[in-house]
């Protein structure tokens, strides 16, 4: 079976839920980003999912923002777009200060 | 008539007669430009003849307070101080919070204008309707905490606030900053006009509340805003316990965390050595401003040799960058140390760091061979180094001298190829935001008024992700002008005018920004401007601004960025690649002079767009 290698990373408030600031996982071949967060949601653990996915749809929560290689997947095909090995997909939580 | 929110005195302190004067603000300055920055910028417009020496006696420092100020509205306590800058010729505009601007609201003043030049070190004193010009020759050579102390036991009340200066100001480095408490007025060398005219200090105490036009009007725009905060998923805990350091760890994320006179973007990313978790293990303790229910900023404790001990607030996320990857320091002891240093001394963390970091790039390049360096070893990473250089650029010692007044005038004193490591815009050394992967940023750092100042347009879109008024790719130049505009517009008249502490803009406001202060506006003052009006009063303040620095020389050719942000790309990390050429930013140019109603050859305001904003008279200067 071909696996696809991404690199999840997060910080702040999902960086503690996750505990890990950056973590590899092996997705299907053909995953995309809301495979990504799915594998991130189980790694949370059930009582950390509502702080990264929502409602039935599981759609991830509209004030996180979502990138894959650094360019946000609003500009790329949501959470459709497709990973290849070696993609990083970082979710940013509500930040501020600078 | 001036109902609430404001004091309606303008106190006007000539340093070189030692008079003080009282003069009556008025309903149309109150209108027109609101608060803050705006009252500042309209005086120095008004007073400072073009072509001034900002460190010659026709400069003046203005000190302004919006009507938000001292009042019941949370993170108000703001204050602009203006002055024509020493550090970019341009208009110094440099914000500070804590707990003087509200007492100088209590005093029962929105503005100071500080003007003429004392012949012997002074200080000042207002308590209430009282003022004295005081012999300052016992504090002369204090840090700025060690002033403060002083004179609070001099004046037998602890409850006076004072701004001051420290020996950075006193020596007339360019990048000298004016502290209050452990907060500070910091950028564009404001500490040294102050110095210019031998203004050690001044001290202030006012027992008058704010007085409010609509009650009822104010307790429900008051309630709407304090809504906001409390449903922002940013703000509490997260930003409450961490404060500004979060955005150490969202730019490292992006990739845009400015590191090694900005050539190791993406490499050099200590973020175990100085990233949030770092911060958190040397907090021991917490720090409000005036009227604050966040408290963002943390006290910090150096724990390991040789700077065990030492006690700073912050460092801030930009200290972190300026004090930390930009010298290629990482360890957080050394950029605590050197924080607090900086403070004491009254020295721009900012300006000073990228002075550093510029100077250990010379070093690096051969280019600091022939240049007595008083034995220091310039090596990236040599935290012990960094701390030296900044006594030393304070008291103008050695080598300090060469660098006391920022990059670009150390540049032209060592000469050759020098200009191309120096980064600054106009003359203010670039904040942490490698803004090569965030172009409306970029944008803003070419054009802000006070040269490369994140905080006068901040693209909260492109580095925080927040969608308003529209989501962003940050790596796309198209759309970035009116973008820009926005950001320039909204920012000022909200955060520097109003005022209100720009964290709480992007963290809970960042949609509601014009209607809240509207709203705020008039139930405290009684003066009704539509949202789309407090925008344009964003727009005036901007416009009059950019008017200014045209009368100054400022143009086109001025709205630029550093070789290395044009011509290199970012070497590693998630903005790997990507650059700003000279082909982009003018295409973001002229779409932002578009936007903006001005001469897409000069870069000047036009005289239609001057007078859409009632500054007929501002045409005429131009010669329109």
């Amino acid at each position: 079976l071909l696996v696809t290698r991404v690199k999840l990373q997060t910080f702040l408030q999902l960086k503690e839920l996750l505990g890990h600031r950056e973590i590899e996982v092996e997705l299907p071949e053909g995953a995309t980003v809301q495979d990504a967060l799915e594998q991130m949601a189980a790694l949370m653990g059930e009582r950390a999912v509502p702080a990264l996915l929502r409602g039935e749809d599981r759609s991830p929560q509209p004030y996180l923002r979502i990138m894959v290689n650094g360019r946000d997947i609003a500009f790329l095909g949501g959470v459709a777009t497709p990973l290849l090995d070696a993609d990083v997909v970082l979710v940013l939580p509500p930040a501020g200060g600078g | 008539v001036l109902r609430g929110g404001y004091t309606g005195k303008v106190l006007r302190l000539d340093l070189t007669r030692k008079q003080a004067t009282t003069e009556v603000l008025s309903l149309e300055m109150a209108k027109n430009y609101i608060g803050g920055a705006g009252f500042g910028i309209k005086y120095l417009y008004d007073e400072v003849p073009p072509g001034s020496d900002p460190l010659g006696p026709d400069n003046k420092l203005i000190f302004a307070v919006g009507p938000f100020t001292g009042s019941t509205i949370p993170c108000a306590s703001r204050m602009s101080v203006v002055a024509k800058s020493p550090l970019t010729g341009a208009v110094g505009m440099a914000s500070t919070g804590g707990f003087f601007p509200a007492e100088l609201k209590f005093a029962g003043y929105d503005v100071l204008i500080v003007e003429g030049e004392a012949e012997k070190p002074t200080y000042i004193v207002i308590n209430g309707d009282q003022v004295q010009f005081r012999d300052a020759s016992g504090i002369w050579g204090t840090t700025t905490s060690d002033c403060q102390v002083m004179l609070k036991d001099d004046l037998k009340d602890q409850g006076y606030r004072i701004a001051c200066i420290g020996p950075a100001g006193e020596h007339l480095s360019r990048m000298a900053c004016i502290v209050n408490e452990r907060r500070a007025a910091g950028r564009k060398g404001l500490g040294a006009v102050m110095g210019r005219k031998n203004l050690k200090a001044i001290a202030v105490r006012g027992h008058e509340p704010v007085g409010v036009a609509d009650p009822e009007a104010y307790t429900a725009a008051r309630t709407f805003m304090r809504e906001q905060m409390r449903e922002s998923h940013g703000l509490y805990p997260m930003f409450a316990k961490i404060g500004s350091p979060a955005a150490f760890e969202v730019c490292s994320g992006l990739g845009i965390l400015s590191a090694k006179n900005w050539q190791s973007t993406g490499e050099f990313v200590p973020i175990e050595q100085l990233g949030v978790e770092a911060g958190k293990a040397q907090t021991v303790g917490r720090n409000a401003c005036q009227g604050c229910p966040v408290g963002c900023s943390k006290l910090k404790l150096a724990r390991n040799a040789p700077y065990a001990g030492i006690l700073a607030e912050g460092p801030e996320f930009e200290t972190l960058y300026a004090l930390g990857t930009q010298c290629g320091v990482d360890n957080l002891d050394a950029v605590i140390a050197a924080d607090r240093l900086c403070d004491e001394l009254g020295l721009d963390t900012m300006s000073a760091g990228v002075t550093i970091g510029f100077a250990m790039e010379l070093s690096e390049r051969g280019a600091l061979s022939g240049i007595d360096t008083d034995g220091l070893d310039f090596s990236f990473g040599n935290d012990q180094t960094m701390i030296t250089m900044l006594t030393k650029m304070a008291y103008r010692d050695g080598v300090g001298d060469l660098f006391a007044d920022g990059v670009r005038l150390a540049a032209e004193r060592i000469g050759g190829d020098a200009h191309l490591y120096a980064m600054h815009v106009k003359g203010l050394e670039l904040p942490a935001y490698d803004v090569r992967g965030a172009k409306a940023h970029a944008l803003n750092y070419a054009t802000a008024y006070t040269g490369a100042d994140h905080n006068r347009g901040y693209a909260f879109q492109e580095i925080f992700g927040i969608p308003v008024p529209v989501a962003v790719d940050r790596f796309a130049i198209e759309g970035k002008g009116e973008l820009c505009k926005w950001n320039q517009d909204i920012r000022v008249v909200t955060c520097d005018c109003a005022p209100m502490c720009g964290f709480i803009l992007d963290l809970a406001l960042a949609g509601t920004g014009a209607v809240n202060t509207a709203a705020i506006l008039s139930g405290l003052t009684g003066l009704s401007l539509t949202p789309e009006e407090i925008l344009q009063a964003g727009e005036r303040v901007n416009n009059l601004a950019r008017a200014f620095n045209a009368l100054q020389g400022l143009s086109r050719a001025d709205d630029t960025l550093p070789d290395r942000l044009m011509n290199e790309p970012i070497p590693s990390g998630a903005s790997k690649g990507h650059h700003v050429p000279q082909e982009d930013l003018d295409v973001m140019l002229d779409e932002y002079y578009r936007a903006r109603g001005w001469d897409l050859a000069t870069g000047t305001p036009t005289r239609g767009k001057l007078e859409e904003l009632g500054l007929e008279s501002v045409a005429q200067d131009l010669g329109l």
